[in-house]
């Protein structure tokens, strides 16, 4: 069997020539993934000369369709041969993969306005909406004095959060690992031995609850959706890069950011153990270190999908302290959920349904704090994607120094999680509501 | 029974090869327990396996094999107890001797030899019997050199001799990594057949981590001359081979994380 790849503007055309059954199967199989894999979302086969196909090659037909349907693409045989096209009528599947002709074809977008960094484009789409409010939780410090007192947390679907933390209800501190909450979900990286990340995802009332020793917490919507593709010169587009212009197309001086990116490599770190175990000084110090972060000097994750979670700001933002250089000028905090691959679907999506897919498979790889590691020719460097969806939200400063409320707001927190409060009052609360609005 | 009693050795000593091949190894396998052992290279997996089978003497410690203290022994008298196939299928076997010569020397392994007839008959009835199990075809070659087999046929030919007196101890140093994956699957699948009838206590050296997941009771991991993990019990029964690779990723990660790596994290680590 031939296969032959032609591109065209708006669709990838497959053409095949010669037997469709179970020995090319799996071959044509591989070439349509790898397609996708490449970000085409459009795809059409064209079959005139194909002579014969078994059972093996319609149920490859039908898989395909069913990927691409997963992900809103089209697949569609344009030209069959007569054996094939009377194959698909006896088979009854004419109508799911002969396209009737009006439907399919061009990406029809609804997108606002498209933008261009160096090494992406982008398509935006806005949603009028109330914003994020987002505030710090515990000390930063936390490394060198080990957690202080935690608080109860309920993630709801409109939750943001990051952090070090864990799910569950007791005995949180003995699992500390890096942590996020976007949309309904959260997963951490435990520390009490289990290497596989744990997560929850809404399911009805069933809410994620954890605790967030130290981090950022915040609840809202995101009133701005980019969709990002790195541009064919440059393949692969850096996170600092795409958090410059999430704060340019936000014109804010700080923004929240959810994105789930498919992945060229992430550059991370991860706790090994709880810090609230072994309270003792030195932890970053060499070589104690090693026992403390786990982290590889290479880009780890390549070809994977990933949950990100964060927020980027100019030099001055009074979230400062738990910001750290991300490139020239930008500070950030990023943390990082690595899941198998899997292609995002284009145009505008929704954020819940989008995160809660990716939990589909039951696999979390890891959870990652992501890195700008700048030790120049040694360095990893940064995290770097291929395309993806950045949900981006202005964050109006958050009052300074928010530690000094956490007692108060345990108290009140746990209260509601012990059942006593209304399923209202176990929602996210934030520590000082003033703490704007966009 | 094997009991390892935190054995040191180091090769060269004070010399700039000196290479601290065991640093306080403690290990205690009991009775009929197939343990896997992994490691990188140069992690001290061999140089163990070669400690208890007495290719030289450990610098500290002590070995016990079935209860006798061992350590002192001169690898001959070893033999006695530990039966060993090694990674080169060319070891083990005396290669101008035929089939069922290479045998006879086998089943007096650590037993006086005396002048009777070695290829009694006695010993080659079972003996086609046991081979004729390979199914290689080899049961009517009984009187060919055994340098004239194949790999895969050598090898299953050494553990069927390795295992033939039923040893106190059986060691395998990485005994398929020179075979096709064919010959090795059928080492393999025979090295399971073998040691779970005779209920061998067994020490396995493999770079493979499906064998490794799927074969024994216990997996010891090695590293710079220690054990770093022993995973037996439920750990080692949900064990995926992924979850050994990401085992050995975290020890080369562990080790990447230099003085400036450190540095570059303590500035941009919250």
């Amino acid at each position: 069997m031939e296969i032959t790849q032609i591109k065209s503007d708006q669709s990838l055309i497959i053409r095949l020539v010669g037997r469709l059954d179970a020995s090319w199967s799996e071959t044509v199989r591989n070439e349509f993934s790898a397609a996708v894999r490449s970000g085409e979302h459009h795809i059409t086969l064209e079959m005139a000369e194909v002579d014969y196909i078994s059972s093996a090659g319609l149920g490859t037909l039908l898989i395909l369709y069913k990927e691409l349907l997963a992900i809103k693409g089209d697949f569609g045989i344009s030209t069959a041969s007569p054996f094939v096209e009377s194959a698909l009528n006896l088979a009854g599947l004419s109508q799911f993969l002969i396209p009737t002709g009006e439907a399919t074809g061009a990406t029809k977008s609804d997108s606002n306005r498209s933008a261009r960094s160096p090494q992406a484009t982008y398509e935006v789409f806005t949603t009028p909406g109330p914003g994020l409010r987002l505030a710090m939780t515990g000390d930063p410090d936390i490394l060198h004095k080990g957690a202080g007192p935690t608080r109860n947390l309920t993630f709801g679907p409109t939750s943001f959060a990051f952090g070090i933390g864990a799910l569950g209800e007791d005995e949180c501190e003995e699992r500390f690992g890096e942590f996020l909450a976007v949309a309904g979900t959260a997963v951490f990286q435990p520390t009490d031995g289990a290497n596989r990340p744990d997560f929850v995802v809404r399911t009805g009332d069933f809410l994620p609850r954890g605790c967030l020793a130290v981090g950022l917490i915040g609840e809202g919507e995101f009133p701005l959706l980019a969709r990002f593709e790195a541009t064919a010169e440059s393949r692969t587009v850096g996170l600092s890069e795409l958090a410059t212009t999430a704060l340019e197309l936000s014109g804010a001086e700080s923004v929240a950011i959810t994105a789930i990116v498919e992945t060229a490599g992430l550059v991370g770190t991860a706790l090994r153990q709880s810090p609230a175990r072994n309270p003792k000084d030195a932890r970053l110090e060499f070589p104690q270190i090693r026992d403390w972060l786990a982290f590889s000097n290479e880009r780890v994750f390549r070809d994977a999908t990933a949950l990100l979670a964060g927020v980027v700001a100019r030099e001055g933002s009074s979230l400062q302290p738990l910001l750290r250089p991300i490139g020239p000028g930008l500070f950030g905090h990023f943390h990082a959920a690595a899941f198998p691959y899997r292609p995002v679907q284009k145009g505008r999506i929704a954020l819940e349904p989008s995160v809660t897919a990716l939990f589909e498979n039951n696999t979390v790889h890891a959870v990652l704090h992501l890195l700008n590691d700048d030790r120049g020719f040694t360095g990893a460097g940064e995290s770097e994607f291929l395309r993806g969806a950045l949900w981006i939200a202005p964050i109006e400063e958050s009052e300074p120094s928010p530690f000094t409320t956490s007692e108060a707001d345990a108290t009140s927190s746990h209260s509601a999680c012990n059942g006593s409060g209304e399923a209202r009052t176990a929602r996210l609360s934030i520590p000082n509501p003033k703490s704007a609005i966009v | 029974m094997l009991e390892i009693q935190s054995i040191r050795k180091t090769f060269n000593p004070g010399t700039v090869n000196e290479v601290r091949a065991l640093q306080g190894v403690d290990l205690v396998i009991e009775e009929g327990s197939f343990v896997i052992v992994l490691g990188m290279n140069g992690s001290g997996k061999s140089t163990l396996l070669n400690a208890v089978a007495g290719s030289f003497f450990v610098d500290a410690g002590q070995i016990r094999v079935a209860g006798k203290n061992v350590t002192k022994w001169p690898e001959h008298r070893r033999a006695k107890l530990i039966g060993r196939v090694f990674q080169n299928p060319f070891s083990g076997t005396a290669p101008s001797m035929s089939i069922a010569e290479n045998f006879a020397l086998a089943t007096h392994r650590g037993r006086p030899r005396g002048l009777g007839w070695a290829l009694s008959r006695g010993l080659m009835d079972p003996l086609r019997d046991r081979i004729a199990g390979l199914k290689m075809g080899l049961e009517n070659r009984l009187d060919n050199a055994i340098g004239s087999l194949s790999g895969g046929q050598r090898q299953a030919l050494t553990l069927l001799m390795a295992s033939w007196l039923k040893p106190d101890l059986l060691l395998l140093d990485e005994h398929t990594a020179a075979l096709d994956p064919k010959s090795a699957e059928q080492v393999i699948a025979l090295t399971n057949e073998v040691i779970t009838r005779d209920k061998l206590t067994t020490l396995m050296v493999t770079h493979s981590m499906p064998q490794a997941v799927s074969l024994g009771d216990r997996i010891i991991m090695m590293h710079g001359g220690k054990i770093l993990h022993d995973l037996q019990g439920p750990e080692k029964k949900r064990l995926r081979p992924e979850d050994l690779i990401e085992r050995f990723n975290a020890i080369r990660a562990r080790e990447q994380l230099d003085e400036s790596a450190a540095d570059m994290l303590r500035k941009n680590y919250i």
